[in-house]
């Protein structure tokens, strides 16, 4: 029972560590890459990429701007009279949400703190999938000469620098005294 | 200044600095991946022709290509395919930015701190750009010996590496890897009980 007490709190410690925590954030992220790769192709794959992401984004942007006639496509395009935005496999905005998870299981927080950081966490990670696939759609039929600058960098690495900040707000601010006793004391 | 919102500002000027620096940098950095594809493609039926910076098959975007031949086994005498690897000059520069502001902006306590942090770094870096950007340019390649081979349909592990790269793995390694240097190069500091012993007075 000592033993596993120990145990417990020297991989509490190690977590952390900003070694520790990386470690852990890396081999958590490449499980969870790896656990939704291989549910490609499968129903739970369609509804979260399809029905939860690429026709709520089709809709809203009918809905903000009407006369887009927007349509989800075969084969994940986006298609409007101006423009066919292809959303391709690492585009659809899943790693933010991977790298959520991976980040709050890596790091030392309670139960509680880890469903709140998460919950208020994937709603965020919603929102920002779906606002960059619709800026996708407007940069591509609006202002095509600015792709390259938006779709190469800054829309892929914003939404991750927003949820990065998320998290070290949540992991500052919302896990005072994260670790037990018997681990602060160690 | 709040340390969260000191990485926001960090994070814009950063993303700033990218878009301006994306094209030059993939030119400037395109004789390594072209050195590191090379030295790769020794032991391998594969011929590394050109690395640079190229327009893309849109137009829209400018692309650092690799041009290699594939032969169907390693001394065949003709080329069995001519393959061209892209990657779109801004992914190129996501690796750098990511690993060089966290390392340069991470806490320090000294100068001297700071400049053994960049000296270990940049191998560190060299390495990272090896396994990143280096490797998603060869994709094509093993894709077509997988073929020659008659093996269309198969999933080979550098192309899960590439699709690790492409889900946010590339960000999570630069990451990962920033963190590693400035954990390892920070100044082991005296524990407070082993100070106190060396300040107290000897017993007499």
């Amino acid at each position: 029972m000592r033993l596993m007490e120990k145990s417990r709190s020297v991989i509490l410690r190690s977590a952390a560590t900003p070694l520790g925590f990386a470690v852990k954030f890396v081999l958590c992220f490449a499980v969870l890459f790896g656990a939704f790769e291989a549910s490609r192709g499968s129903a739970f794959e369609r509804f979260v990429v399809e029905d939860m992401i690429l026709v709520p984004t089709t809709d809203l942007i009918n809905v903000v701007t009407p006369r887009e006639q927007a349509q989800l496509a075969a084969d994940r395009v986006i298609s409007s009279p101006g423009s066919n935005l292809h959303v391709t496999r690492g585009c659809e905005g899943i790693e933010m949400f991977l790298l959520l998870v991976a980040g709050i299981i890596a790091f030392p927080a309670s139960g509680r703190q880890r469903l709140r950081g998460l919950l208020i966490g994937s709603i965020l990670a919603y929102v920002l999938s779906i606002t960059r696939l619709m800026a996708l759609h407007y940069i591509l039929r609006y202002s095509p000469e600015a792709w390259q600058a938006l779709h190469g960098l800054v829309l892929p690495l914003a939404p991750i620098i927003v949820i990065a900040l998320y998290f070290m707000r949540w992991s500052g601010g919302g896990t005072q005294n994260p670790l037990p006793p018997a681990a602060r004391a160690a | 200044m709040r340390p969260d919102f000191g990485w926001g500002v960090a994070a814009v000027v950063a993303l700033a600095l990218g878009v301006t620096c994306a094209e030059p940098y993939a030119r400037l950095a395109a004789p390594y991946y072209a050195c590191v594809d090379r030295f790769i493609a020794r032991g391998h039926p594969w011929e590394v022709t050109g690395v640079d910076v190229r327009p893309g098959k849109s137009n829209l975007t400018a692309e650092l290509q690799l041009r290699a031949n594939v032969f169907r086994y390693q001394g065949a005498p003709n080329r069995a395919a001519r393959v061209v690897g892209r990657v779109q000059v801004g992914e190129v520069i996501e690796t750098p930015l990511v690993f060089w502001t966290l390392l340069l902006l991470w806490p320090e306590e000294s100068i001297r701190q700071r400049v053994i942090r960049v000296v270990v770094g940049i191998p560190v870096f060299l390495g990272l750009e090896a396994i990143t950007t280096a490797a998603q340019l060869m994709l094509p390649m093993v894709q077509a010996s997988a073929i020659l081979a008659g093996d269309s349909q198969q999933v080979t592990p550098w192309d899960l590496w590439s699709r690790f790269l492409e889900a946010g793995g590339q960000f999570v390694l630069a990451l990962g890897f920033a963190i590693l240097v400035a954990a390892t190069t920070r100044r082991s500091r005296p524990r407070p009980d082993a100070a106190t012993a060396v300040q107290a007075p000897p017993p007499r």
